[in-house]
Parts: C-alpha cells; structure tokens; sequence
C-alpha cells in the first residue's frame, strides 16, 4: 500500500515536471511573439520618421525617443542610387 | 550593393549587431548576449527618394533568462509541496471517508450464522454509507428473522413427526410384548398405528409441498374457470361433511379466474375447514367474490371464535397455532394456512386475515385477473 502511494507520487511528479517545461517552452514562445510585434511596430515608426524627414542628412536630426530597451540603426548607401 | 555608412542612430555606442549584407527574409531574429540578455531584432530595406537605406531595430531584454529558470525553480518547488501536501491530506481524507466501509467489512466478517445479532454502529453524516449502513443492518436484521423463522420450523417440524413416531414405537412395543394374544387390544393398536401414519403421511405432504413450493418447483396449470363453478365444488364437499354448518357462497355468473383451478380450491378448502374448526355450527360460512381495482377479491368469512389481533401476523406461519390447546382437540398442524399463503404467492395474489377476538374471522384474498 504504501509502495503503491509512492509509485503514484512519484508518476505525478514526473508529469508535472514535464508540464513545468512544457508550460516554460509556451511561455518563452509568447514572449518572442509579443517582442516580434512590439520590434515591428518600433520598426515602421522608425521607417515612417526617415520618410518624413526633407533630406538623407541626419546629423541635425532629434534623435527618436522609442524606449529605454530600443535600439535602431539606420544605414545607406552613399554611392549608388536604387532604381527600380 | 553595399551598405556601409551608418546615418541615424539613438544609440552610437551599440553598434554590435550583426548586420547582414541584404536582409533576406523579412523575420524576427534573437539574438542571445551573455548569459540573462536576449536581444530582439529585425532589420528591413526602405527605398526613399530613390536611395536604398536599411533600417536595423532591436529590444533588449536584460534577465530574461533568470526570469524562465526563476519560473521553472517556483514552478518545481510549488508543485512538489503542493503534491506532499495532497498526499497526506489525501491519506488523511481516504481513512475518514473509508473508515464506515472497514466497519461493514468488520462486521460482515464477523457475521455467522449463529451471530446475526452483530449490527453494523449508525454513526456519522447523513451520507450514502450511513445509508448503505441501514440497509446493510436492515438486511441482517431480515436474515436474523428468516434463519430464526427456519430453526424454528425444523424444531416444529422434528416435534410433529416425533409425536406420531413416539405413539408408533409404544404401539408396536405393546404388541410385540403382550398385545398381540388379545385381539381387543391388537385391533385398536392396529388403529392407532393406521391413524398415526396417515397423520405422518399427510404431515410429510405438506412439508414436501412446502419445500417444493419454496424452491419454485410447482408448476401452475393456469386455466380459465368460472368462480360460481369453484364455489359451488367447495361449499357441497363441505356440506357433505359438515351438514350442521351453514356455507354459503355469492358471486357472478359471469365471474372468471385464470388460475390452476386445484390449487385455488385447495386454498378455499384450507380456510373453510379452518372456519369450522374454530367456529360452533351453524357457523356461518360465506364465500364472497367480488372485482376489485387489484383484481379478483375472494373473501371466507365466519362467526367464529376469532384471532387475537396481535397474532393475525404469524397465523401464516409454519406450524404457527394460535391456540395450542384447542388446535390438539381440533386436530392440524398448523401447516394449512401457510400452504395456502404460497399458493396466492404462487398466482402474483395477496392474502390478508382480519379478525376480532370473539366476532369472526376475515381472509381476503386478492388475485390478478389475467384474460387468455
């Protein structure tokens, strides 16, 4: 009887291990998911401000607050041109 | 075509990621710094003005991973208290809500079939085991009642046919030392013993009957017949033997009954000789038929000395005789009443005896009506 208490703590200890990283993995997965969409969205806010801007030159620009965790680099490319 | 000149950032300093050529597919990719930090990011070509520019943004997430190991470590821990807690609650909970069971299962062990008086202690909720607990006490208590009921049958039953078996063996022990030389006495011991074996032989009949009755092995030869017919069969046997009593009958011409027609009148004929036995001439014996809402109602009643109302139970009892004493002078053996009881049990019917002490006796005997 009481080998069959143990054996039966011991079978649902391990399923609830593997819940734990199952319930681990799900969690990690959805954080990526809500950190794609927020990275997204920086990333059209920041297309949108270089698109609004007169000239390519940014030296004299304000710099585009998003957030103390974000960071952007914008790159060109300053001998051709892009045609389509 | 090469991107090279970095032109806007709000970070000068963080300029570390890696940066691909051309952005080949519009993903988002994760970047892992260290040990806790995971960067976040996603890259995208922008022609503006007819020049290509290649836009680079990425979150930071420091302590990401001490975050997921923290959950994982709270997770685990939580669990296994929370798993130690139900197992001992759990033992706890299963030894209080199993404990009425080891009662019954105690109390069924010890139980024999000489110590029926054991009962299973009513305690507790009122929950479905006090429930089964009663049930279970009930039951017991029915089986106490039926081996009580048996013992006291084959008691009955060894004392009746001792009695004829004791008047033989004196009989024939007479003759064999001196009877036999005096014709007087031989006849009337001859007598005796001739009497002796056919109350032996009826008394063996009706257990057989019994027996047989209780292990289902009669078989009913149901047959439609009319009631009048039966009545009348009944009351002129009667009358044959008992003309100074009056037996009457009443029912309708057109009264029917599929029964087995012997038994039914083996029923009649046990009640009405229990109606004369116990009743002074003329009697007054009527045979009553009438339809109920049950079924067919047949009622024997009388004027006879009555039943005592707290014996009207037992009277269809085995060898169960209200009046010792009387029944000796009457003669029976207290088996008639029974036998009749199996043969309306028998037909799906109900038998019931209503008396006053003094006043008559009642039997009422309630038996379906089945066409075909």
């Amino acid at each position: 009887m009481i080998g069959d208490n143990v054996l039966i703590f011991s079978n649902t200890f391990s399923i609830l291990i593997v819940f734990a990283i199952l319930i681990s993995y799900f969690i990690r997965n959805l954080f990526l998911s809500i950190s794609s969409d927020e990275v997204i969205s920086d990333l059209s806010i920041v297309e949108n401000y270089i698109k609004n801007q007169d000239n390519a030159d940014f030296t004299e620009s304000e710099t585009l607050y998003l957030g103390h965790n974000v960071i952007y680099n914008v790159y060109n490319d300053s001998k051709k041109t892009y045609i389509h | 075509m090469t991107l090279k000149k970095l032109i806007f950032t709000n970070k000068p300093g963080f300029t570390s990621l890696d940066i691909p050529s051309k952005s080949s597919s519009a993903s988002t990719k994760q970047h892992v710094v260290g040990h806790d930090t995971v960067i976040i990011y996603r890259d995208k070509n922008v022609i503006i003005n007819d020049k290509l520019y290649y836009i680079q943004v990425a979150k930071k997430y420091p302590n990401i991973s001490v975050f997921g190991r923290l959950f994982f470590k709270y997770f685990l821990f939580t669990v296994f208290f929370g798993v130690v807690i139900c197992l001992f609650s759990g033992l706890y909970l299963s030894s209080k809500v199993l404990k009425p069971i080891r009662n019954i299962s105690i109390a069924v062990k010890e139980l024999t079939s000489k110590s029926l008086e054991k009962r299973i202690p009513i305690n507790g909720p009122d929950d479905e085991l006090k429930e089964l607990s009663i049930i279970f006490n009930s039951m017991i208590e029915r089986l106490e009642t039926d081996f009580k009921k048996q013992k006291r049958f084959v008691y009955d039953a060894s004392h009746e046919l001792r009695t004829p078996l004791s008047v033989i063996y004196g009989n024939i022990n007479m003759l064999t030392r001196w009877g036999k030389s005096e014709p007087e006495i031989l006849d009337k011991a001859l007598l005796t013993l001739k009497s002796e074996t056919e109350n032996m032989n009826e008394l063996i009949t009706k257990l057989l009957y019994l027996a047989k009755s209780d292990s289902e092995a009669i078989e009913l030869k149901k047959a439609e017949f009319t009631l009048n017919t039966l009545f009348k069969e009944v009351v002129d046997e009667t009358l044959m033997v008992h003309s100074d009593y009056i037996v009457t009958y009443n029912c309708g011409e057109e009264d029917t009954l599929n029964a087995d027609y012997n038994s039914i009148k083996q029923v009649l004929r046990i009640i009405v000789d229990n109606s004369i036995k116990f009743s002074l001439p003329p009697g007054y014996i009527t045979i009553q038929a009438e339809i109920k809402n049950e079924g067919m109602g047949i009622t024997v009643s009388d004027k006879g000395c009555g039943i005592p109302e707290s014996e009207l139970k037992l009277i269809f009892d085995r060898f169960y005789k209200v009046d010792e004493s009387r029944t000796k002078a009457t003669g029976g053996l207290g088996l008639g009443l029974s036998i009749a009881k199996q043969i309306i049990q028998n037909h799906n019917g109900t038998i019931v005896a209503k008396s006053k002490s003094g006043e008559g006796t009642k039997i009422e005997i309630v038996l379906p009506i089945i066409k075909g």
